[in-house]
């Protein structure tokens, strides 16, 4: 009795866990209409699993999350839509990463209210994303 | 009785190796430890300011801590010997290595029993392993010269 | 190869110490002392073996009332190098030493010796056996004890025992050692040292059929016909081979071996015990006290050894391996 009690519930649990919009943007912008363009090609790409989309004055930050096999092209993905983006939107800073921390740090960036604190975190993720070892 | 004659009568009476059971507990518990350490990948990237690139150095780190623990008090063996290439294989086994071989060497010293003794096992797969990325940075380096291959 | 003792030698008494794990031996009653630390508090396994072989021949001295100035010769070996162990013991004890290697035949080997020195009059008093630590022994032939090393079920554990029995002239009402074969040296070609009842049985049948032979007997005339450390599945080689060369299979059972019994049916120990100390503490323990109550009357302990090194292993050798046989009877 208590067995079957223990697993529904943790099923019921389970089921509520990974329940988000596949892309979940933060826009700080007034030009709606290119972000939600984004928004759209973040959706159709098969490769992604989810992306967080950060659109702060003049920074454009897309942390990704792919899907296991995709993994493997990281590297190429990643460029490729640094590229992308960078070739629509000429006057932004553009910065795409596919690492697990950028899109952890991003979505608790998301609940941030105060835009310079904001801002100042964005820069140091972006460093973050340098580092090498 | 010829050699032959007693050879055959020894493989037909020693017991054969279970293979099957042995590489599924392999990959039981090798899947365990890496998950374990996919664990602690995720605890250092949520807390600590660690990415996915740099975060391979502390969790290795932590695993051979956590094997050395194991090791010292004397359950990585009855692990070993349950799991095989399971728990021999990962960095963990790595660190069993040659903490068990510094354990045993203890009883001379430490230079010429700990530290001599210490890289008895492990030894070969250091030198082995530094040589193989010698020359596959090589290969790599000769096709990045000829165009073939990028960094 | 086979000696016969005219004025058979007598088994005057024994001296079994072991290790805290031999706790777990069915054997248990017969051992003198179970020791609680496997190094008797030293600093070093290779001086707790030196203990466990000091405190085998004090128990001895002892109980035959005996100080070692009494003491004629001492003869024995271990497994370690150089045999370090016995040859410290030996200066504890201070007595005339005689150090011998036959790896885990050892424990019959010196046997021997004792009597051929006590049958020539050389000897009034010898004190004959043999010993083995475990982790020293680890150290020296296989991996760090600690080490996670998976073992095959063919694999035996070098127990922690030191056994040594007091040989002196014929005495009544007590055994004595009628005959013995000192084995060659055989070779059937086997490169597994985890698998070292395999490689030994071939030398204990040669030695056993060699005594029979010369002593025209045949394994009827014996209570038991004990090894000493086949392990589990060597011992059911030995026996097959037997049964291939005619032997009956109500005859069979007397085929028994000191390893495969050592601790009775724990998995934990895979194939059963070895090691030099395994067939010295059950020979000298148990075996003695069979005799002493009646049970036995006519016994050939055959002690069986592989001579190999980790050097020789690894230089890509086989495994040659002895055994040597002695015929214990009573009354």
């Amino acid at each position: 009795m208590w067995k079957a009690i223990m697993t529904l519930s943790l099923l019921l649990i389970l089921a509520g866990c990974n329940d988000r919009e596949k892309v979940v943007s933060y826009a700080l912008t007034d030009n709606v209409q290119n972000q939600q363009e984004i928004e759209k090609l973040l959706k159709e790409d098969d490769a992604i699993e989810q992306a967080n989309l950060l659109v702060i004055e003049d920074e454009l930050f897309v942390a990704m999350q792919l899907k296991p096999f995709e993994k493997w092209n990281r590297q190429k993905i990643e460029q490729d839509w640094k590229k992308k983006l960078e070739d629509k939107f000429s006057g932004s800073k553009v910065n795409v990463s596919a690492d697990f921390k950028m899109f952890w740090e991003s979505t608790k960036l998301m609940e941030e209210k105060d835009q310079k604190k904001m801002l100042k975190e964005l820069h140091a993720l972006k460093k973050l994303a340098k580092e090498e070892t | 009785m010829k050699e032959q004659q007693y050879n055959s009568l020894k493989d037909q009476i020693t017991p054969k190796t279970p293979l099957a059971i042995n590489c599924l507990k392999a990959f039981a518990v090798g899947g365990l430890i890496c998950c374990v350490g996919q664990a602690i990948s995720f605890f250092y990237m949520m807390f600590f300011d660690f990415t996915e690139k740099t975060v391979g150095n502390p969790t290795v780190a932590t695993m051979v801590f956590l094997a050395m623990l194991l090791t010292g008090f004397g359950q990585y063996r009855k692990l070993g010997q349950f799991a095989g290439a399971g728990s021999a294989v990962p960095v963990t086994g790595f660190g069993n290595a040659v903490v068990s071989a510094a354990i045993e060497g203890k009883t001379e010293g430490l230079v010429l029993g700990v530290g001599s003794n210490m890289f008895k096992l492990a030894g070969s797969v250091i030198l082995f392993g530094v040589v193989s990325a010698f020359f596959v940075t090589l290969i790599k380096l000769i096709l990045v010269s000829v165009g073939v291959a990028a960094w | 190869m086979v000696i016969v003792f005219q004025s058979k030698p007598s088994i005057l008494s024994s001296g079994v110490v072991v290790g805290p794990l031999e706790k777990r031996s069915v054997f248990q009653t017969y051992f003198d002392k179970i020791s609680a630390d496997e190094r008797f508090q030293k600093v070093s396994n290779e001086k707790g073996n030196a203990m466990l072989i000091s405190e085998a021949c004090q128990t001895i001295l002892k109980k035959s009332n005996l100080n070692n100035l009494d003491i004629d010769y001492l003869l024995g070996g271990d497994l370690v190098n150089q045999m370090t162990p016995t040859n410290f013991a030996a200066r504890e004890l201070a007595v005339s030493f005689i150090g011998l290697f036959s790896a885990c035949a050892t424990s019959v080997s010196s046997i021997v010796i004792a009597s051929l020195l006590t049958e020539l009059g050389a000897s009034n008093y010898s004190i004959a056996g043999a010993s083995s630590q475990h982790n020293s022994v680890e150290r020296q032939f296989r991996y760090p004890v600690d080490y996670g090393g998976q073992k095959p079920a063919t694999a035996q554990w070098t127990v922690t025992a030191a056994g040594f029995v007091l040989v002196g002239k014929h005495q009544p009402k007590l055994p004595y050692v009628e005959a013995a074969t000192i084995g060659k040296v055989i070779d059937y070609g086997a490169t597994d040292p985890f698998h070292m009842g395999g490689a030994m049985a071939p030398a204990a049948f040669d030695t056993i059929q060699a005594h029979l032979k010369k002593r025209s007997q045949t394994v009827k005339d014996y209570d038991v016909i004990m090894t000493g450390d086949l392990g589990k599945i060597g011992l059911k080689i030995l026996i097959a081979m037997f049964a291939q060369s005619g032997v009956k299979k109500e005859d069979l059972s007397r085929f028994r071996d000191a390893g495969a019994e050592f601790y009775g049916e724990d998995t934990a120990f895979l194939a059963g015990a070895s090691g030099a100390g395994c067939s010295a503490a059950v020979y000298s323990g148990y075996m003695m006290e069979q005799f002493k109550s009646g049970r036995y009357k006519r016994v050939l302990l055959v002690a069986t050894g592989a001579l190999l090194s980790p050097l020789s292993f690894q230089q890509g050798e086989t495994i040659p391996c002895t055994a040597h046989a002695i015929e214990i009877g009573m009354g």
